[in-house]
Parts: C-alpha cells; sequence; structure tokens
C-alpha cells in the first residue's frame, strides 16, 4: 500500500492504518529499536509505542515521508527506552558506544551545563553532512542515526571493518572541527 | 552539551539524508546470525557472506578420541594487521620459529552452544556464584544489586555492582572495573584467576592497534603466568591470558580462561612451522580474506612477512585446536600504511585431519 493511502487510514481512524504501517515498515522500526535496544521484546514494545505515537500524531501532521516519520519516533523511544535500561545497569546496546563516539566531538573542556542552541547545532550538523560524499555521510548517518554495528555497516558497505572504523573516527574529527569552526563548541 | 545532545540534534536533520542512509536489507534472522558472529569477534564463526570451513579430525589409532569440528570464517572484511601495529606491539608469544615441537594439547570447549553466542556448560545461577566468589576474594561486597550481561535474550556473563567497582563472570573468563587507584585489586584478579600469587612469574607486553589511517586505535598490556615448559607457556598465553585497558579514570582487569569448561582430548602431534607453509603455498589454509586481497594477488614466499603459532580461543568455539597464523601482506590504503591478512594453517598433522570442505558463503 502507498504511503499517501496509509495515511488516509490514520486519517480516516481506520485501525487498519496500523496494520499497514507495521506490514510496510515494522521491520525497519524493528531494525533502529534493535540497534538501540538489543532486545527482542523491548524493541518490540518500542515499535509498538511508535505506532501508538504515529496514531496519536496523524491527524493533525500529515508527514511527507512515512518511513523516517516512523523512524524518528522509534530512534526517539528507543533511546529514552535505553536511558532507563542503562540508569538500570543493563548491558548489550551498541548505543552506549554510540553515545559515547559521539561524546568525542565535543571538547572535554566542555561541561554538560555548558547549553547550546539546537537549532544552531542542527544547522551545523546538517552542513556538516552536506560536504561529505554520499557513502560516507551514509555510513555516519548509519552509525550514529541507526546505530548500526561496525560489523552490519562494513557488510552492508562491502568493506572491512577496520576501514569502516577509520572512516568513522576521521568523521568524528571533522565534525568536531567543523563545530569548532562554527562556533558551536 | 554531551554527545547525547549531538545525538538528539543527529535525530533532527533534514528527512532526505535519514531516507539515504536507511539499510537496504533487513531480514531479523540474518541479523540474529551476525550479531552472534560479531560476538564471536575473532572471526571463527557463522556470518552472512563468509566461507564455512568444516572439517572432522579423525584419530590415527585408538590412542586419541575421534574429534569432529565446524569453524565459519567471516567474509566481509577480513582479520588482520599492520605494520604499526606490529611495529609498536611487544611479541610475547613463546612460541617462536626456533621452538621445536611434537604434540600439542587439543581441547573440548564444553560450553560451546553451536550456532549460539551464549555458552551453555554454566547457567546463569553458575555465573552468579562464580562472580560472588571472586567479588568475595577481593574484599568487594556487592549487595544485591546483581545483573546479568545479556545480548538479546542469551544471557552470557554475570555482573556485580560493588562498592569499588563493577565484577563480570563469564563461562570463559572474569573481569574488574574500577578506579586507578584501586589497581591493587587489579593485580589480586589476576592472581586469584589463575590460582598464583605474587611470586609467580608473568611476562607481559604493550599491544598497540592502528587505524588504517595510522591513527591509535586501542592500546592495551597483556601478560600469562610462566611455566615450567614451552607447552606450558604456550597454553597459558593462548588460554589464560590477562589485559589491562584504561579508560578515564577506570581501569579494566580481564582475565581469560579457556581452560574453565574445557576437557583435554589429548596430546596431538603437529607439523612444524616449514610443512605448514607449504601447505599454506598450496592454498591448504582457512582465512577470512581472499586471495585476491594478497599483494600480487597470490600467496608466495615475498608475501609472508611472519608466522606464530596461536589458539583460535575467542568465539563460541567447538574446539581449541593450535594454529599456524601467517601474516600476508595485503594491498594497502590510500596511506600506504602495509596491511597484512591472517591465513591459517591447523598445526594438527594432516591424517588426524579429516577432509576439508569449505563453502562460499552466501546470506545464511
Amino acid at each position: 500500500m502507498k504511503d499517501i493511502d496509509i495515511i488516509k487510514l490514520y486519517f480516516a481512524r481506520s485501525e487498519k492504518a496500523i496494520d499497514e504501517t507495521d506490514k510496510k515498515y515494522g521491520a525497519y522500526c524493528i531494525c533502529i529499536a534493535k540497534n538501540i535496544l538489543f532486545n527482542n521484546q523491548d524493541s518490540e514494545e518500542c515499535v509498538n509505542d511508535t505506532y501508538l505515537r504515529a496514531w496519536n500524531s496523524i491527524p493533525p501532521k500529515e508527514p511527507h515521508n512515512l518511513r523516517t516519520y516512523l523512524g524518528k519516533i522509534t530512534r526517539g523511544l528507543a533511546i529514552n527506552r535505553y536511558k532507563l535500561y542503562s540508569a538500570e545497569k543493563r548491558g548489550g546496546s551498541s548505543a552506549e558506544l554510540v553515545l559515547s563516539e559521539l561524546e568525542g566531538c565535543i571538547p572535554s573542556g566542555m561541561s554538560v551545563e555548558d547549553t547550546l542552541d539546537e537549532k544552531l547545532l542542527i544547522k551545523a550538523v546538517e552542513d556538516f553532512l552536506r560536504r561529505q560524499s554520499t557513502e560516507k555521510r551514509n555510513i555516519f548517518l548509519r552509525r550514529y542515526w541507526y546505530c548500526s554495528s561496525v560489523s552490519d555497516i562494513a557488510r552492508d558497505f562491502s568493506m572491512s571493518e577496520s576501514k569502516v572504523t577509520s572512516l568513522l573516527y576521521r568523521q568524528r574529527h571533522k565534525l568536531r572541527e567543523h563545530l569548532e569552526r562554527e562556533e558551536i563548541i | 552539551m554531551r554527545g547525547e545532545d549531538l545525538f538528539n540534534a543527529l535525530g533532527k536533520i533534514d528527512e532526505k539524508y535519514i531516507e539515504d542512509a536507511a539499510p537496504k536489507k533487513i531480514s531479523f534472522y540474518q541479523r540474529a546470525a551476525f550479531k552472534w558472529a560479531v560476538a564471536a569477534a575473532a572471526c571463527v564463526c557463522l556470518v552472512a557472506g563468509g566461507y564455512s570451513v568444516t572439517s572432522a579430525l579423525t584419530a590415527r589409532d585408538g590412542d586419541l578420541p575421534k574429534i569432529g569440528y565446524s569453524i565459519v570464517i567471516e567474509g566481509m572484511g577480513y582479520e588482520g594487521t599492520d605494520e604499526l601495529s606490529m611495529k609498536n606491539s611487544d611479541d610475547i608469544n613463546p612460541w617462536n620459529e626456533d621452538v621445536v615441537l611434537e604434540t600439542l594439547p587439543v581441547y573440548k570447549n564444553l560450553c560451546y552452544n553451536e550456532g549460539k553466542l551464549s555458552q551453555t556448560y554454566f547457567n546463569v545461577l553458575d555465573l552468579k556464584k562464580q562472580a560472588e566468589d571472586l567479588a568475595d576474594k577481593l574484599g568487594m561486597s556487592y549487595g544485591n544489586t546483581q545483573i546479568s550481561v545479556s545480548q538479546g535474550e542469551e544471557v552470557y556473563g554475570f555482573s556485580l555492582e560493588t562498592e569499588k567497582g563493577t565484577v563480570r563472570a563469564f563461562p570463559k573468563g572474569s573481569n574488574i572495573t574500577v578506579r586507578e587507584s584501586d589497581f591493587a585489586l587489579i593485580e589480586k584478579h589476576m592472581q586469584t584467576a589463575c590460582n598464583k600469587s605474587s611470586d609467580n612469574e608473568t611476562e607481559t607486553g604493550v599491544y598497540t592497534e592502528y587505524s588504517v589511517d595510522g591513527e591509535i586505535f586501542m592500546a592495551k598490556t597483556r601478560s600469562y603466568y610462566k611455566g615450567e615448559s614451552i607447552v606450558e607457556d604456550i597454553i597459558n598465553f593462548n588460554m589464560q591470558s590477562h589485559y589491562l585497558t584504561e579508560s578515564g579514570n577506570y581501569i579494566t582487569g580481564s582475565s581469560d580462561n579457556y581452560l574453565n569448561g574445557s576437557e583435554k582430548i589429548g596430546d596431538y602431534p603437529v607439523i612444524s612451522l616449514g610443512e605448514a607453509k607449504e601447505k599454506l603455498l598450496r592454498g591448504e589454509h582457512i582465512s577470512s580474506a581472499a586471495e585476491s586481497y594478497v599483494e600480487g594477488g597470490e600467496i608466495t614466499e615475498d608475501v609472508i612477512e611472519k608466522a606464530d603459532l596461536i589458539y583460535y580461543t575467542v568465539g563460541n568455539q567447538e574446539y581449541y585446536l593450535p594454529y599456524y597464523r601467517f601474516y600476508v601482506k595485503s594491498y594497502s590504503g590510500d596511506n600506504d600504511i602495509q596491511q597484512y591478512a591472517y591465513f591459517y594453517v591447523c598445526a594438527v598433522v594432516e591424517e588426524y585431519l579429516g577432509e576439508i570442505t569449505v563453502f562460499d558463503g552466501s546470506f545464511q
């Protein structure tokens, strides 16, 4: 079913909207949740929450791209759930690694309390991504948006894991330089 | 600002980038297999797009039990090292080219669990008891905050939070993470893990791994207790090594113990390095690297940089066997840092080996 038809079902308040969403984008959402949570049951619960969030938000929202819209909700819910679990010291998630790698983009002198304008940060990150080649950008986002493991990325981009690791290292370094140049950090 | 703020900002970028980067193939059965493979880490496991190598070892006579094993080598990316890592690491492997060996022990891993990450010889309660015993011996009090270490539904270790740090027990070892100021606990853990004391002699070296860019990727200290013979040294080095890594103000001491939950099958006759090299040159090797990765497109004397002898231990292995590991020059990246791919030749004498079948991998 086309996205526009699924969205029509949401607007018509038909529960079939959830079934069709699950059929078309269930695997995509589970993949994102599982990368972050590393647990089937939690991932499924997280994706169910995504559907509920979509049900409650469409209408009034009318997503331009349903897949990405659902992916963003899943990612946000999964990371919140991950934070809860990390407080409970449950391990196994790649999110911990992803967050610690991103931590490396922030100067050590910058404190947690140092606030920033999120809009400026998003714009700077987009500027940085725009300057990357398509492949490098996609690899960066597979790691830091989708939280995919280095092994999964290596498999999907037909590269060695060490090459992916090195490429990500270089990109984090460049991102930090870019954020410094833009006086974000 | 923290890494999390950056993570959240990334979550709000233009959707077109997110859409472009979306995984193209998603299959959870594939993913489950792949995660297991990743955890095995030493590239000797089932993985999408890899090579499957199965072999049966058959005893020549009644002295040695009949055994069989299976290995699947990772196919995407390959296992190896580079000139910087080699140059900037100490080599404490007790084996060297001058060592003459007639036999080496082969062990059956009683924790082996086919196709799974978890090793089943120990259940969660066994691991919990191991962690508690270790914490008791180290004088680290833990209260009631026991936590299992899991990957998906599979529990593969047990972790205790104590007032001094974390204690973790695994079927094949243990580790503790404590503050730098509690370094004495790291030494005590190492001794406790091997029933040794400060009087026992150790061999220690620093290993530095570099990324393909020439940046330091990881540095760790590796140690093992010296034994009374070269074979004992080889076993201690391969089966009971200790690692020290630092992160911020914390240090982690890890002790492998692959002898834990393993059964010695017997002392198997082994081939010499020269014989292994002949097998390598004939193409009788196991590797996650295709020969096309090798400099010049084929393995010749000229591209073999060095060799050592190791046991395959990392991951969920059915048997712990000795292998000659050859460092073969492979194509380097843009920065001219020489890369080496690992090619393995089983050190056990040929007549104890059954026919080896190599399956060119496709998605499982």
